[in-house]
């Protein structure tokens, strides 16, 4: 429900975050398939073999591989020389994007909570695993709240940070994905947490996201209003909270059908993007609980992406 | 099937009207309520959707469309007043009872105040064009005619109390009737009053006419009061008096007595009584005819007395001067002279006195400008009776009526004509002033017996009170009944006479003082579908379930 003539305002102290849902989050773990070579060491699994603790596999020994990775017992049964692999570890640079547009902001319950809240969720596992987190919002530019750093004492600044976030204006996922991609970090995976209402439709969220060289997670903030709007009827005057823009509708039946297979067409649309970029995508109820929306990302405790 | 309050074109008109006005209502500007929006851009494609599949690009919502054009349509039909029990064509005729029994006191009301009430009701659901109001009091009028707007009834009737007349309705019935109805549609008489109509009224209507009555709280009055008062020559035979006839209602059940007075001065009323179911009457002998007015009042009895209506409970009359007629006899013979004397000492009209100079009427002698009996020769005169009467009457009418108020009827005139040897003829000339003349060989008692015949004193008397124009007594006036001798025929009413000749201005007739609604012949119709569930209640009724039904589908989102 939007109140007419509110005006949007930042989060109050505490409004974030509790120490219950601090908890709830730590239990998470983000597991990441593959990792850029570069980076340093963490606790993170990857798929790729290496040098690092856990063993993997052999394979047969070829000129040029390190002679201390022989598995000399297997000669010795067997006379012939293979290598032993081991999983390696790296960390996973967690780039945190959420959508602070005016449209996150200016409901009665302000879907940029529940928004951010995921945001710290997910933050607070990565720092958990030693992994770094920055944190970019963005509405029609991006901001760095918060560049990429790590260490498990770092949640509560972020928590603080994410807490000075104030609305922004106009979505504009285009500008702020470019000037994200002219920051020029290290391949992580990047989390997008928005309701992707871009004044340009999902054709403007496809090409936004087309350049985008890192791993990618979307987290699209979804009210049940935004499907059904029981709200509307009658002669209505649908000013868009972000452009300003008026829409005269008389709302009937055949009216709403059409808005709802428009909306549906819109969340196909995301949800076929993300596909397309083997994305994740989580679609978060803002009206209902955060944490349990989240741990359902990982499959035992575990997600792949 | 038709429209009461407006015809089948204006409605038909007022409904293309609507829907023309509605339907430019439709294609208006709508006032859009403004609210804030996360996103526009679904609407956004939801409406262009519909621009593109829109034939009719503005106006977009033909069943709201259809809804609202229901809804008026039903409330017009509404005020049309659709009412299925009016002919088409009808003509209506309202009788409004103007009479003296309307006058009648009911509580905060009166009779007449509620048979308005109920004209104006009635005159709400009937067609101006085809409707007329008549007034019925002492005379018959048309206070509303056809095509005149209902709002004039207010005024023309403001102030105005039913006449003091029996009712005129019976005769208005039978004179619009007898008129015809014009178109061959039909008339339909509605009466607003307690007056009766005569079986005989109805049968002379036509097969396409019927009578109603409106539908009145029924009366509450007593039905008491005075329905006859009048006098009559006395019975005693004595000059200078008259009896007194008086009939009231309600009199035997004892409600109230009667009190008389002459020229203000009580009267005692004695007198014989004669009770008549509830009818009462008095005889009253010898009242003094000395021109005094002689009123009845009712005395009330425990207050019940005339309870109301006011009109007939009091009642009065002014009674006739008859002074003696003063006579002088002269020139006539001895034996004739005393024969005449002795004639007019023994009437009681008459007073003898000496000289023509204080005599009324001369007998014999020079007439000195005064009217005269004279007895000429037959020489003299052709005629053997020649009258001489007013100029300003024809002389074979006044020789007709003469015959009569002359007694001449009494005289055996085959045997004087015997007698004398020659016929007699009677004769008539305009004259200034009146005379008798009669060959006194008639008087001569050697050759005819005239003077012994008991048609003399008659022929004399008669020819006084001719000659002297005594006031005819006119009797008592009671509506429905003759006077004075054949009071057991009814008659037509005598309501022009009451306030003409004389100063009787409270005689009523007897059905006005006892209300006779509740025996009627007529009886009040109750046609079905009258009352409050009339065809247009229901259509009203309709048009407000849809204007239900279409609150209950806004609310519910299904309409714009």
């Amino acid at each position: 429900m939007i109140e007419e003539g509110r005006d949007p305002a930042g989060l109050e102290s505490g409004q974030l975050f509790d120490a219950a849902f601090l908890a709830a989050a730590q239990r998470l773990r983000l597991v990441a398939r593959r990792v850029a070579p570069r980076g340093r060491f963490a606790d993170q699994r990857s798929k790729d073999r290496g040098s690092g603790l856990e063993f993997q596999d052999y394979r047969p020994y070829v000129a040029g591989d390190d002679l201390r990775a022989i598995d000399w017992t297997v000669y010795r049964r067997l006379g012939r020389v293979f290598l032993r692999l081991f999983e390696e570890h790296e960390d996973l640079p967690l780039y945190l994007l959420p959508d602070v547009s005016r449209s996150a902001w200016v409901e009665s319950e302000p879907r940029a909570v529940p928004g951010l809240q995921a945001c710290l969720a997910l933050a607070a596992v990565a720092l958990g695993q030693h992994d770094s987190v920055g944190v970019f919002p963005f509405a029609d530019d991006l901001a760095v709240l918060q560049r990429p750093t790590s260490g498990k004492n770092r949640v509560m600044e972020l928590a603080h940070r994410l807490e000075s976030v104030t609305p922004g204006g106009e979505t504009d996922l285009g500008t702020a994905l470019r000037r994200f991609r002219g920051l020029g970090l290290r391949e992580g995976l990047v989390v997008i947490v928005s309701d992707f209402f871009d004044p340009g439709g999902i054709e403007a969220v496809t090409e936004a996201l087309s350049g985008l060289r890192h791993r990618l997670l979307l987290v699209q903030l979804v009210r049940s209003s935004d499907r059904d709007p029981s709200w509307a009827r009658g002669d209505l005057r649908l000013v868009d909270c972000e452009s300003g823009d008026a829409q005269d509708v008389s709302v009937t039946p055949q009216v709403l059908d059409r808005y709802r297979a428009a909306y549906d067409r819109f969340a196909e649309g995301l949800a076929d993007l993300a596909r397309r970029r083997g994305a994740g995508l989580l679609a978060l109820d803002v009206e209902s609980d955060v944490i349990p929306q989240v741990a359902d990302l990982f499959e035992n405790g575990r997600r792949e992406v | 099937m038709t429209f009461t309050a407006l015809s089948g074109t204006a409605l038909l008109g007022g409904l293309v009207a609507t829907a023309a006005v509605l339907y430019a209502l439709q294609r208006l500007r709508v006032r859009h309520e403004s609210r804030t929006v996360v996103t526009s851009l679904f609407w956004r494609e939801a409406t262009e959707e519909t621009r593109a599949r829109s034939l009719f690009e503005r106006f977009r919502h033909p069943l709201a469309y259809a809804m609202a054009l229901l809804c008026a349509g039903l409330m017009l039909l509404g005020v049309g007043r659709l009412d299925s029990e009016r002919e088409e064509g009808l003509r209506h005729v309202f009788l409004l009872d103007a009479s003296a029994g309307m006058a009648r006191a009911l509580g905060e009301t009166t009779r007449f105040e509620q048979a308005q009430a109920a004209l104006a009701a009635e005159l709400e659901q009937s067609p101006r064009d085809r409707t007329e109001v008549l007034w019925c009091g002492e005379h018959v009028r048309t206070i509303l005619a056809p095509g005149e707007d209902r709002a004039l009834l207010g005024p023309r009737l403001a102030g105005r109390a039913p006449d003091l007349a029996p009712g005129t309705l019976d005769r208005a019935l039978r004179s619009r009737a007898s008129m015809g109805g014009g178109e061959g549609a039909g008339r339909r008489f509605v009466l607003f009053g307690d007056a009766p109509v005569p079986p005989s009224t109805l049968a002379a209507l036509g097969a396409d006419e019927r009578v109603e009555r409106a539908a009145l709280d029924p009366p509450v009055d007593s039905g008491v009061g005075i329905t006859a008062l009048g006098v009559s020559e006395p019975a005693s035979g004595r000059w200078g008096v008259v009896d007194l006839f008086i009939e009231d209602r309600g009199g035997s059940r004892g409600f109230f007595d009667l009190a008389l007075t002459l020229d203000g001065e009580p009267f005692e009323r004695g007198g014989v009584i004669d009770t008549d179911g509830d009818r009462r009457s008095f005889r009253i002998s010898d009242v003094p005819a000395a021109g005094a007015l002689l009123e009845v009042r009712l005395n009330a009895a425990g207050g019940a007395a005339g309870a109301g209506l006011s009109a007939d409970d009091v009642a009065s009359i002014r009674l006739p001067s008859r002074p003696p007629i003063r006579v002088a006899v002269d020139g006539l013979a001895p034996a004739f002279g005393d024969a005449v004397r002795a004639v007019l000492t023994a009437d009681a009209a008459v007073e003898l006195v000496e000289g023509a100079g204080e005599a009324d009427v001369v007998v014999g002698g020079a007439a000195a400008g005064r009217p005269s009996l004279r007895f000429p020769s037959s020489a003299d005169q052709e005629e053997a009776i020649l009258i001489g009467h007013d100029r300003a009457v024809d002389s074979s009418a006044a020789l007709a009526s003469a015959v009569g108020e002359l007694g001449l009827d009494r005289v055996d005139a085959s045997a004087l004509a015997e007698s004398l040897g020659r016929p007699l003829a009677v004769g008539a000339l305009p004259s200034d002033r009146r005379s008798v003349a009669i060959w006194s060989e008639l008087m001569d008692p050697a050759r005819t017996s005239f003077l012994e015949s008991r048609a003399f004193p008659v022929l004399l008397g008669r020819s006084i009170r001719w000659l002297a124009q005594a006031p005819g007594l006119t009797p008592y006036r009671a509506i429905g009944r003759l006077e004075p001798t054949t009071l057991e025929r009814a008659r037509p009413p005598l309501a022009a006479m009451i306030t003409s000749d004389l100063e009787a201005a409270s005689l009523l007739d007897p059905t006005t003082t006892a209300p006779v609604t509740a025996g009627a012949p007529l009886a009040v119709p109750s046609p079905e579908g009258a009352g409050p569930w009339r065809l247009y209640t229901w259509v009203l009724l309709l048009a407000l379930a849809a204007l239900s039904a279409e609150w209950a589908l806004f609310q519910r989102g299904r309409m714009p």
